[in-house]
């Protein structure tokens, strides 16, 4: 731990204490991110501190010693909190307009008041950064919220990602999960009679319905992927990060040799399909097969 | 050493702050814990300007006072450019603040958020309560992003203070090459980080993946040559270019072309053959849906995308023999 964020953690725990007056050490640490035997020490180092002379008077006066819970007698000049940094505000304001774009997270009228108030509080209004959420149609981001705070079911059209292929089903909300900027819903099936996962970009259409009942105990499972190996020219080669391929090979020409997880053929091949020649499949043959028919049976279909 | 580094800058925040008037250097040499009244006068001033320096850097205005002929009279900290100034938060509000300081997975962006979480609820006053509240919400969403490279808040100050960024940049095919860039923004989709700005080399707009960018960071003095244009929009710098938007008529088979039908935002029977049109979708993106759609889906025009369509789908059935 170099000094200055030292510094930095000890200017904003001598405000945050006196506002949580009596809180035990135990919270506090938690709090900061910190352990126990860490805040002891920064409680230690503070009680040393204080204005020259040096004397009972001139220093922060903590007692935290007694019942493990910590008061704040005298803070000399450490009473309130420094300003936030660019950094402080922008990676809280980040963090807000996250939460702002994933349909049923929060209240949208709370975090936009929060947001502005944080605004307000800083100089700089240059925003250095964004965060891209995968976009919901309002009325399916509109229809999650009612569900997720109601209890009610949705009847959804969605459609799959593996197969192409839209079904249509009614679902009981259990909780949004977004993961770097992926959004999805998790649910309880009453086709599948267990709980899955659908994507929310995915879903066509939401509408409420009347709740439907949970069995205590339902779970999800994935079975692993298989593998494939690709041939992929530069303008195919963002499938590696893409679908984290794992690179074999470089061969001469730029291209390279990935091997890819699969986990549904029909898959593999309208990703091959639409990423064009510059995608090829090598192994397993009976993947190779199955791009080139249903390569062949789209164009007899145009005939 | 006789006395920590971090117990020193903390005497000299407090002393600075509790002056009425400037404090000179000769006094905070003298009566400040931690600055070794018996030390050389060239080895306060080398201490004193860096521990100066980084009080500067973390937030806390030193101001120097300047007497009527333009010497130095001394230090202050002005409490009310240092303080947060007083926010209250309702209980709705406080608990999203809870939420937000969650969302970033990697220490990166997740202290800073957690200590500017902790320094609001200071200067609000308010306590530990609406961890509970936000607890309520936690149980029915789970967001998380993430954020690991330490790169993103270097690049973030540099787009702040607008300097020219410089760094080695490694391409998808592996080869690398020093970029020199003007940033304008840092921007992060589906867990990958972009630096958005103008390549000058390239003379042009360019997104640089931040995880690509191999070694360190370095923000020069240099002031940027440009700024971010009024009509250019950060998100969108990072998509993917997928052409002009185009139209096209669609015959899809009943229980086929799902992703055709969510971009035409068809709310018919799925199970049914349909035509369909798709509008202002990228001509890339859409001759991609078309042909990942397979038997399923055909073009019935223009004329120029059915083409296209099937001259990739030959060229698949050829790569595949």
């Amino acid at each position: 731990m170099t000094a200055p964020s030292r510094l930095a953690r000890l200017l904003a725990l001598v405000p945050w204490l006196s506002a949580n007056d009596g809180i035990s050490l135990a919270d506090a640490a938690h709090h900061f991110g910190v352990t126990i035997e860490q805040l002891e020490q920064d409680l230690w180092l503070l009680i040393v501190c204080g204005l020259p002379g040096y004397g009972p008077a001139d220093l922060v006066d903590i007692q935290f010693w007694d019942d493990g819970r910590i008061h704040v007698l005298d803070p000399q000049t450490l009473g309130r909190p420094l300003r936030l940094t660019a950094d402080e505000a922008t990676s809280l304001l980040l963090g807000l307009r996250v939460l702002q774009q994933v349909p049923g997270a929060v209240p949208t009228d709370a975090l936009d008041r929060a947001a502005a108030k944080i605004e307000a509080a800083i100089e700089s209004r240059t925003s250095a950064a964004a965060v891209v959420i995968s976009p919901t149609q309002a009325s399916v981001s509109q229809a999650l919220d009612e569900a997720l705070s109601s209890g009610m079911a949705l009847a959804l059209t969605y459609a799959a990602e593996t197969r192409d292929e839209v079904s249509e089903r009614v679902v009981q909300p259990l909780r949004v999960v977004s993961v770097d900027g992926r959004s999805s819903l998790i649910a309880y099936c009453s086709i599948a009679e267990a709980v899955r996962t659908f994507r929310i970009d995915r879903i066509i259409a939401a509408e409420s319905c009347p709740a439907i009942s949970v069995p205590s105990g339902s779970s999800s499972a994935s079975l692993p992927p298989s593998r494939a190996t690709l041939r992929l020219a530069e303008a195919a080669q963002w499938i590696v990060e893409a679908h984290g391929a794992e690179v074999l090979e470089h061969e001469g020409n730029g291209s390279i040799l990935v091997s890819l997880g699969v986990h549904d053929l029909t898959w593999l091949t309208r990703l091959v399909l639409s990423a064009g020649p510059a995608a090829v499949v090598v192994s397993p043959p009976e993947a190779a097969a199955a791009v080139r028919d249903a390569a062949l049976r789209a164009i007899s279909a145009y005939a | 050493m006789a006395i920590d580094r971090t117990e020193r800058l903390l005497n000299l925040v407090f002393c600075l702050m509790s002056a009425r008037r400037a404090v000179s250097r000769a006094d905070i040499q003298r009566t400040i814990s931690g600055y070794g009244a018996d030390q050389s006068a060239a080895a306060f001033e080398r201490m004193f300007e860096r521990d100066k320096d980084e009080l500067r850097a973390m937030g806390v205005p030193v101001d120097t006072v300047v007497d009527v002929n333009g010497e130095v009279e001394g230090y202050r900290i002005p409490l009310d450019e240092y303080a947060l100034a007083p926010l209250e938060f309702d209980a709705q509000e406080a608990a999203v603040l809870t939420l937000a300081a969650q969302v970033w997975d990697d220490a990166v962006l997740k202290s800073d958020a957690v200590t500017a979480l902790r320094k609001l609820e200071a200067a609000a006053g308010s306590g530990t309560a609406p961890e509970e509240r936000a607890k309520d919400f936690a149980d029915r969403t789970f967001v998380r992003h993430s954020a690991s490279d330490s790169a993103i808040l270097s690049l973030m100050a540099a787009v702040r203070a607008s300097r020219i960024v410089t760094f080695e940049y490694r391409t998808a095919s592996g080869a690398t090459a020093m970029r020199t860039v003007d940033p304008w923004g840092v921007v992060a989709r589906s867990g990958s980080w972009y630096l958005v700005g103008r390549d000058h080399d390239r003379d042009a707009m360019r997104a640089f993946r931040v995880s690509r960018i191999t070694g360190d960071v370095s923000v020069t003095r240099t002031p940027a040559s440009s700024g971010k244009p009024n009509d250019v929009d950060l998100a969108a710098a990072i998509e993917f270019d997928h052409g002009p938007g185009v139209t096209v008529l669609v015959a899809i088979k009943g229980g086929f072309g799902a992703e055709l039908r969510r971009l035409a935002h068809s709310t018919l029977d799925p199970t049914a053959d349909v035509v369909l049109t798709i509008s202002d979708v990228g001509e890339r993106r859409l001759i991609d849906a078309l042909c990942a759609a397979g038997a399923g889906a055909q073009v019935i025009e223009p004329t120029a995308i059915r083409s296209a369509v099937l001259e990739r789908l030959s060229a698949v059935a050829q790569a595949h023999r």
